[in-house]
């Protein structure tokens, strides 16, 4: 018998293959490959919502091709009603259902999450805030230590449910704003509340929550995205993060519209901006694969060997989460919407069954174009949900890829 | 002795624990502090001290349990599990239970 207990010292990124090699600073572009060397996947910036934690199981679960014994992450999509009308909205034939979890409902799943144990919930709608029992299920993730995140719009934020929201000690709320000018955030979002919503965002400040602004980029605001920078920054919000708009749902109609070179070039005027200021704002952001051709001259030669994988891909997000939307329907991951992908229903089985009987769940792109593509270490073959939209199987490559072999 | 014996404990707020018994590796516990970002990994013994402490075995409880489900002799277990204890306690995962 011996018990054995210690300090594991933290070295940045775990499992990290990268060698913190300083590239010299010539460019805009290479103070992202700088960036890139210390972080495990340029495709999403991790610093802001990312426990180390998490990211050492799942680097760990991901070397040895396994799924970890529960969900790092439970999301929960309490009920479709939304009180936005956004243009790049993804949720599609979903909000037509109309329907919000009772609290018959809530008891249940809180109850079922228990006996999950992911380490954080991401609590969704629709819009959360719309639904009155909001703040018991706050208080009840938090009395049994979960990390919780509320995504909200922000819309029904006022002084008195703001300091509701900090009681709770919720660990992070993320609302979205895609403007600084109120009349772009009218036409990004279909309604006029971004008074509204700036207010919200600081009171729940002064009530000591954490707050992360999340921008989605469109062809309606790209010239924003220097301008919310800086309105984070004077708020005084602890995260801002900025994502391309997916072309899911209502986004797929505005991608032919949308210039990714320029959505990487603001991205990098803002970069080289919080990199002069050095502010305690966390900046984190998706980059398209367009990006990667930026940089992709300044990898050093000696280090592309490094970026060399198989075209077998652990999908770290299915393997790693589980969702749960308003009628109980368990799809793996974030992002696989489809029908075709619902694994169970809470209501007929417990989630720990269903989690038991998810797959480890791959990517095959061999004798696709993905096989031999210098890009593929980046980009791990794109958002499988829009690939799975388009051609009825995730073992193919992403359908808006740009690039041409 | 007997004080320290009927002690019960809690695992603190803000302490994430996780065990991942598919691993091929001794260490497969993982404790983690969120506030401080310290992080600590140990093996599947240590695992079931924090099983029972979270069901709210007393320190005497706990020592009783693990030498007769694995055949040792109390005498043989029961310093090291006080250090355990004592380790978890100075390292702020777990504190003492009012009226414990």
């Amino acid at each position: 018998m011996r018990f054995k207990l210690e300090n594991v010292k933290l070295k940045g990124a775990p499992l990290s293959f990268l060698r913190e090699e300083k590239v010299p600073v010539k460019t805009l572009e290479s103070f992202f490959y700088e960036y890139f060397l210390k972080n495990r996947n340029l495709e999403s910036f991790k610093g802001g919502d990312s426990l180390f934690i998490d990211d050492m199981i799942g680097g760990i679960m991901e070397a040895q091709k396994i799924k970890p014994s529960a969900p790092l992450r439970f999301g929960w999509g309490l009920l479709t009603e939304c009180n936005s009308k956004c243009i790049h909205c993804i949720a599609g034939d979903a909000l037509k259902r109309k329907k919000r979890t009772n609290l018959n409902e809530i008891e249940y799943i809180l109850q079922q999450i228990n006996e999950l144990s992911p380490i954080t919930v991401i609590l969704t709608g629709g819009e959360p805030l719309l639904l009155e029992y909001i703040y018991t299920i706050l208080k009840k993730l938090k009395e049994n230590n979960f990390v919780v995140h509320l995504l909200s719009n922000g819309y029904t934020l006022t002084e008195r449910n703001s300091e509701r929201i900090g009681d709770t000690k919720v660990d992070l709320v993320q609302i979205s704003l895609d403007a600084a000018d109120p009349i772009i955030f009218r036409k990004q979002r279909g309604v006029d509340c971004f008074e509204k919503v700036t207010e919200g965002i600081k009171y729940l400040v002064m009530n000591g929550v954490r707050v992360r602004l999340n921008f989605t980029a469109t062809h309606v605001n790209l010239n924003q995205i220097s301008f919310v920078y800086d309105l984070a920054l004077k708020i005084g919000v602890s995260e801002l993060n900025f994502n391309p708009v997916i072309p899911l749902g209502k986004g797929e109609n505005l991608i032919s519209k949308f210039d990714y070179k320029k959505y990487v070039y603001e991205i990098i005027k803002v970069y080289y901006k919080h990199l002069e200021i050095k502010p305690s704002l966390i900046l984190t952001f998706s980059l398209p694969v367009e990006f990667f051709y930026l940089i992709y001259e300044l990898i050093p030669q000696k280090d592309i060997e490094n970026f060399k994988i198989e075209p077998l891909i652990y999908m770290y997000d299915e393997n790693t989460s589980l969702s749960c939307n308003e009628i109980g329907d368990i799809r793996p991951g974030s992002s696989l919407e489809d029908k075709d992908f619902i694994i169970g229903n809470v209501y007929k089985e417990s989630l720990r069954k269903i989690w038991r009987k998810n797959k480890v769940w791959f990517r095959r792109l061999h004798s696709t174009k993905c096989e031999f593509c210098k890009f593929l270490f980046f980009c791990r073959g794109g958002n499988p949900g829009v690939t799975y939209r388009i051609k009825k199987t995730i073992h193919a490559p992403y359908p808006y890829c740009p690039i041409k072999w | 002795m007997e004080d320290v014996l009927n002690r019960k404990f809690k695992i603190l707020p803000g302490i994430i624990i996780r065990y991942e018994p598919n691993l091929p590796v001794d260490e497969c516990l993982f404790i983690y502090k969120i506030e401080e970002g310290r992080m600590f990994s140990g093996n599947k013994d240590t695992y079931e001290i924090i099983e029972y402490i979270k069901k709210g075995l007393s320190v005497n409880e706990i020592i009783k349990k693990i030498s007769s489900e694995r055949e040792i002799d109390i005498n043989d277990i029961k310093e090291e599990v006080l250090k355990m204890l004592n380790f978890l306690l100075e390292n702020g995962i777990i504190s003492e239970k009012e009226g414990g």
